[in-house]
């Protein structure tokens, strides 16, 4: 024989495998479960875990445990079983017969009648009413209210195991077998006939048969469909269920039974068809820590098992959806290039050899190590177990081999290249072997090459990395290209990737359940192809990387893809990519091709340290959500109930919120984001810590909000909260403000009501005073209008004096064809005068404005009047000028006299004029008055000196110049006072000036003097209006 | 408290001996008998009942278990009449009460004896697979048994009742830490105040069982039942040699007197069954207690307290004459 095979057939060998179906985690007294028996185990409605020990009843959040004694309010502290019965309340069986009840966040203890001693074994719940099962016999039932009743019932001296609702009765497991109790027919019992004096040691109910399963001590499960029917015994692939005894038993939806033993740990039956389970694991075995005695178990509404265990405490199963198969001793003999999956055996190529295993990779039932008698090692890349049953063997040095009838190895020759040695992969289409090799792809029938394809027969590469028959009966070549190839009844097909032209590795095939190929690539992540349609997966989209060395489609259709480190399970109708890493399973690395999938859609694929065994059927629920609870509000160092509103009075506090969001899958990694409805604008970022805490709130209305997210950022659905309201300090109350408005108001009405008295006595005074004064006024008003008409008397009669004084109106009237005067005193007497003199056929007339006006004016003018007749008589005078300066002289010596202490600056504005009515000369002299002349229609003004009469305390030298203007009969000329001009009136109240009163005189040109007279009158006082006069006037008018 | 003191003293130092099978090998006896109830008394059970108690200290916080060899009524060990019909119930006992009540440390199996909480029982009849194989009672929390320091530790109590039927069943116990295999609790003991059993056919040998004489005995009285004049019940202890006690015929009691004496208190007497070569009684069950000078009972320790007592007087240890 030239193969010398070295075969180590090691039927029964230990295995050297090690199976880890399930993450444990001990719960005991490091994280403060210090009883390590426990009892009962329930989940509440805030998802907190409910552990009955003989401690009391702790309850466990993920991180700590809160225990619940007596001093709590228990009845009992040894807590034996429990039942949920509401949303909020969950009944609690004790040792020595009491009940209490979990209601949430507290315990009270239940009333019960009856005087029982014995230890409550289970509850059932029957429409509104839950009953208590005493061990020994007796029944309580408890109402809605909870108010109990001990229920006429004989067990006949059987001792009760459990108990359960089942078919709008209760069937109730004892020592002497199976009853079952009618609570609507007067507690009927009955027992079935066929399992009497079996020890009944779990009840469950099968919610989608119907079926009652019964758990008898010696006998096993039964299925009952109905009382004294027929019952089926389950069976079980494995022996000894009979000696086992059974505490709990749970019925997933997953035609899976779960089995608490009493010495066995934990027992899953899954694949459940008719009455036989097809599976069987104890989920202890393999563990260095056992979980021997399981009292009870729970699972929870994440699927994460909890056991309670007789002596280990608490003890958490996570998912088993990886299983890791550690084979061989050393590193490099637990690499895994190849598994082949059978009905009861297992190949498993590795860099040492292949294996040929138990189907469960327990143990190993043969091995084949070396091939012709070399110290080489086989390196197994590839294994192949064709339809006629032949194992064929892609090896790394040794080319292609296979095991014949008596397991022996045997090599098939290729050709005789080095390259086509390293074998990489072997498929089967229609009775054709097909090998990847490093140099191109045979063909392989009856043991003979039958072709040879490579890169001259179309192949993008000759080094053929993966080879897959797809249903369509297509030969998938992966090889290093920037195509995609395959073999379609014997043509090569290519077909680009959609890589942009990028050459990669196509490194696995795999067709998933639509029948979609699926390309794992060496950088470039996993392209998806479905008719000529490509989806492509990266890093980018979730990919844990983009280098893909195996691709493996599940039962479910999802496809798992093998990196470096880590696994990622695409879902290809939705897209979502889960990602697992060394956190699941340990360090790593997946290897190319390598990989099978049994029929309970369990993935075995290989990896650089063994097999990883994924149970394709179990979800890991990543996006459960966790439930948030409000743990405790501290507030000022006082801890108060966060279940009701809190109500603080005024004042400064501080705040300190705990909270914990309950994800047990992966308590570490919850975050918390919260948000205090009043104070603050948005929720806080996400953090870790479960603590909140504020200072100095203002007083008001708050709402504390929290939410918990789990390690996808997934937040629960309900916020847990608590409102408080710090109230105002009085002084920002409403009745504070009333009151002081109150007070205010009163007290301003009293001080407007005491000054409105202050002010009327004060009025009555000032009245009376008023009176007083008014009575004083009024009387010197008598006295002074008595002195007022004695002095209006006498300045009439001055007046009188005054007229008289001025000359008659008929000098001028007889002297001239036409004048008039138009005087106009302010007061009663006036400081505005004329004067007429008239010698050898001449005539002087003076116009003559005194200072001041009233009494004082007509002083003046008087004593104007007396020296100018008195100067007008002097022969040295003998022009107007002259007669001015003379005046003037006069009037400052009179006014001056010899009382140098006392002085008037009074004088006067005059004007004279000289008329000689032979020549029809005129001749004018002026102190500051013009003289107004028409000639021939044209007005001529002559204007006066700059100088007053008198009015010089100082004894300044005037001098008046003579003016002479010859005038022709008709002419004109007018004098005035400086009255009429400085008058205020007209629309805009300014003065009239000089140049209205010349406009005056131009528009009643053509008028007589007499209806001058009355226009100048008119106009002066339609200028004056309603304005008081300010001065007295006097104008003279004269027609020569 | 002197007699408290003394005791829990001697239980503390007998922590070293591990051996909680019952019977223990010291004693030397074949097995623990109880007949079904319907049995006849001659047979060497008065009562069909038999009631021992197992010590678990303190300390203990893994589980242990009560293990049952041979719990059945049938097979080759089992003492069978006619046919074998009995049933036998063995059940566990524990928390306040548990060794308590008074009743429960009686010789008859009256009133409250099955005081505390029952925690497991089981009924066991003909069923082969339990023929001289073991059922494990447990696990069981320490905790759940009733604290007595007097009688060092976690107590719990199992109870043997022969329930129906009139064949005796022939068994042992072992309080164990395994639910596997015997692998005693360290500082354990298990104790009775009657003790009903089964006698080796063997006339060569010797059964013993170890009373605790406690500071206030004055003076032992025992009873026996049914021992079918088989031989001589004898008393040991460091200073005395082979002190008879009156023995009972068929299906008769017979009681004596025993003086204490000085150096005997304190600690454990061994009384001796020895079978009567020539009398060839085979398949004997007995019956005993003892009580002190107030009729109550002393508690057998097999694990005797203070070990088994050599005898240390001058001279040397004769092997009893056999009549």
């Amino acid at each position: 024989m030239r193969e010398l095979v070295i075969l180590g057939l090691l039927m029964g060998i230990s295995a050297f495998t090690s199976a880890q179906s399930f993450k444990y985690e001990f719960i005991d007294e490091s994280q403060g479960l210090f009883e390590r028996f426990v009892y009962s185990l329930e989940q509440d409605q805030n998802g907190y875990i409910l552990i009955g020990t003989t401690e009391g009843l702790f309850r466990f959040d993920g991180f700590d445990f809160k225990q619940f004694d007596v001093q709590s309010g228990l009845a009992e502290s040894f807590v034996t079983c429990s039942k949920k019965f509401s949303n909020k309340r969950i009944l609690l069986g004790h040792n020595q017969g009491s009940i209490s009840v979990y209601t949430g966040e507290g315990v009270d203890s239940v009333f019960v009648s009856a005087d029982n001693q014995s230890r409550i074994k289970s509850f059932a719940l029957w429409k509104q009413e839950a009953y208590a099962f005493y061990q020994e016999g007796k029944v309580v039932k408890l109402d809605s209210l909870l108010q109990s009743e001990v229920v006429a019932v004989d067990f006949e001296g059987a001792l009760i195991s459990s108990a359960v609702e089942w078919n709008n009765k209760i069937a109730v497991g004892t020592d002497f077998g199976l009853a079952l109790m009618d609570p609507a027919n007067d507690f009927e019992l009955v027992w079935d006939e066929n399992l009497l004096g079996q020890s009944v040691s779990a009840l469950n109910t099968n919610s989608e048969t119907g079926e009652l399963l019964v758990a008898c001590e010696e006998e096993g499960i039964y299925l009952v469909e109905g009382l004294n029917k027929e019952h089926v015994l389950v069976q079980v692939p494995f022996e000894g269920i009979e000696l086992m005894v059974i505490n709990q038993m749970e019925v997933t939806n997953r035609r899976e039974l779960w089995l608490a033993t009493k010495a066995n740990g934990m027992i899953r039956l899954s694949n459940l068809e008719n009455s036989t389970f097809e599976r069987a694991e104890f989920i202890n075995k393999g563990k260095a820590k056992r979980v021997e005695s399981v009292a009870t178990f729970l699972i929870d509404r994440e699927n994460i098992i909890w056991l309670g265990s007789q002596g280990e405490g608490l003890v958490k199963m996570n998912d088993n959806i990886f299983t890791h198969f550690n084979l061989g001793v050393s590193k490099i003999s637990k690499t895994v290039h190849s598994v082949v999956l059978e009905d009861n055996i297992a190949w498993v190529g590795t860099t040492t050899g292949l294996l040929k295993m138990t189907k469960d990779l327990d143990s190993t039932l043969a091995s084949f190590n070396y091939f012709d008698n070399e110290n080489k090692p086989l390196n197994v890349n590839s294994v192949l177990k064709d339809t006629k049953g032949v194992i064929w063997l892609g090896t790394n040095s040794h080319g292609l081999l296979y095991i014949d009838e008596n397991e022996s190895l045997r090599s098939l020759k290729l050709e005789d290249d080095l390259l086509n040695q390293r074998i990489n992969c072997i498929a089967q289409q229609h009775g054709v072997i097909y090998v990847g090799t490093d140099y191109g792809l045979y063909q392989i029938k009856d043991f003979m090459v039958k072709a040879h394809l490579s890169m001259q027969s179309g192949l993008p590469h000759n080094v053929v990395n993966a080879l897959m028959k797809d249903t369509h009966d297509r030969m998938w070549i992966g090889a290093n290209s920037a195509t995609l190839t395959y073999i379609e009844q014997g043509e090569i097909q290519n077909i680009p990737l959609p890589l942009q032209g990028k050459i990669v590795d196509i490194m696995s095939f795999s067709e998933d359940r639509q029948g979609r190929i699926w390309i794992g690539t060496d950088g470039a992540g996993v392209a998806m192809i479905e008719g000529n349609k490509w989806r492509l997966f990266d890093r980018d989209m979730g990919l844990f990387s983009d280098y893909c060395y195996l691709v493996q489609s599940d039962n479910k259709g999802d496809v798992w893809i093998g990196h470096r480190g880590g696994l990622s399970r695409v879902k290809p109708e939705s897209g979502f990519i889960e990602n697992y890493s060394n956190k699941e399973f340990g360090e790593l690395n997946f290897q190319g091709n390598a990989a099978a999938l049994n029929h309970f859609g369990e993935l075995f694929l290989g990896t650089d340290n063994g097999i990883l065994k994924c149970s394709t059927s179990e979800e890991i629920s990543e996006s459960m959500k966790p439930v948030t609870n409000l743990t405790s509000v501290l507030i000022s160092d006082s801890l108060y109930d966060h279940n009701e509103d809190i109500t603080l009075g005024a004042g400064t506090y501080k705040f300190e919120f705990k909270f914990r969001g309950i994800h047990f899958r992966d308590a570490q990694e919850v975050s918390y984001r919260y948000f205090l409805e009043g104070h603050d604008i948005e929720w806080s970022e996400s953090s870790s810590s479960n603590i909140a805490r504020y200072t100095r709130l203002n007083p008001g209305e708050y709402t504390f909000k929290v939410r918990a997210y789990n390690q996808n950022n997934i937040g629960s659905d309900e916020v847990a909260s608590v409102m408080f309201i710090i109230d105002y300090p009085f002084w920002k109350k409403m009745w504070f403000y009333f009151l002081v408005s109150g007070i205010i108001f009163f007290i301003g009405r009293f001080v407007i009501r005491r000054r409105e008295r202050i002010m009327i006595q004060n009025q009555d005074f000032l009245q009376k005073e008023l009176d007083l004064r008014t009575h004083e006024v009024v009387e010197q008003n008598k006295e002074l209008a008595i002195i007022n008409k004695d002095i209006t008397d006498s300045i009439l009669y001055a007046k009188n004096i005054q007229r008289a004084m001025l000359p008659h109106s008929s000098m001028l009237s007889n002297s001239f064809d036409e004048s008039f005067v138009f005087l106009k005193p302010r007061d009663i007497v006036s400081g505005d005068f004329y004067w007429v003199e008239k010698f050898n056929n001449k005539i002087l007339l003076a116009c003559g404005d005194c200072t001041g006006h009233g009494v004082p004016g007509a002083f003046m003018s008087l004593i104007g009047i007396v020296l100018l007749k008195d100067v007008s008589r002097n022969p040295n005078i003998w022009s107007p000028s002259t007669l001015l300066n003379s005046l003037d002289r006069e009037l400052t010596g009179m006014l001056r006299g010899e009382n140098t202490d006392f002085s008037v600056q009074d004088g006067m504005d005059i004007s004279i004029v000289e008329f000689d009515f032979d020549t029809r000369i005129l001749r004018t002299a002026s102190a500051r008055r013009p003289i107004i002349v028409y000639q021939d229609g044209e007005r001529i003004e002559l204007k006066g000196d700059r100088h007053s009469i008198g009015g010089d305390a100082f004894g300044e030298v005037k001098s008046f110049k003579l003016s002479e203007i010859q005038l022709k009969k008709g002419d004109s000329f007018y004098q005035f006072s400086d009255g009429i001009t400085d008058q205020f009136g007209g629309p805009n109240g300014k003065k009239l000036k000089k140049s209205g009163v010349l406009q005056l005189l131009d528009s009643v040109q053509n008028q007589s003097l007499e209806a001058q007279r009355k226009t100048i009158h008119h106009k002066f006082f339609q200028w004056k209006g309603h304005n008081e006069q300010i001065d007295d006037v006097i104008m003279v008018g004269v027609k020569v | 408290m002197i007699r408290l003191f003394t005791l829990v003293l001697c239980l503390s130092s007998s922590v070293l001996l591990f051996s909680q099978a019952v019977p223990a090998t010291e004693e030397n006896i074949p097995f623990l008998v109880t007949f079904g109830n319907e049995a006849e008394p001659s047979w060497g059970d008065d009562d069909f009942c038999q009631v021992f108690f197992f010590s678990v200290p303190k300390e203990q916080n893994q589980p242990v278990y009560i293990r049952v060899y041979d719990p059945d009524c049938g097979g080759a060990i089992d003492e069978m009449k006619s046919s074998f019909n009995t049933l036998t119930r063995f059940s566990v006992f524990g928390g306040k009460g548990c060794i308590s009540d008074d009743d429960s440390r009686s010789t008859n199996p009256i009133g409250n004896f099955k005081s505390g909480n029952l925690i497991a029982s089981k009924t066991f009849g003909q069923k082969s697979i339990y023929d001289e194989g073991w059922y494990t009672f447990g696990p069981l929390n320490p905790s759940e048994g009733e604290l007595s320091d007097v009688y060092g530790g976690y107590i719990f109590k199992m109870i043997c009742e022969g329930v129906r039927g009139d064949d005796g069943n022939l068994y042992r116990y072992f309080l164990s830490t395994s639910p596997e295999s015997n692998i005693p609790v360290e500082g354990g003991n298990a104790f009775t105040f009657e003790y009903t059993f089964r006698l080796h056919s063997d006339a060569w040998q010797t059964s013993h069982v170890y009373p605790y004489i406690d500071e206030d005995v004055v003076y032992l009285a025992q009873a026996n039942f049914d021992w079918d004049d088989d031989g001589f019940i004898r008393i040991y202890s460091v200073i005395t040699f082979a002190a008879e006690l009156e023995t009972s015929s068929d299906d008769n009691w017979s009681t004596s007197q025993y003086m204490i004496k000085n150096g005997e208190r304190g600690k454990s007497l061994d009384i001796q069954f020895t079978k009567d070569d020539q009398h060839h009684v085979n398949n004997n069950n007995v019956v005993f207690y003892v009580t002190n000078q107030y009729g109550e009972l002393l508690p057998f320790y097999t694990v005797p307290i203070g070990g088994i007592p050599k005898f240390k007087g001058k001279g040397r240890a004769e092997p009893v004459h056999r009549r």
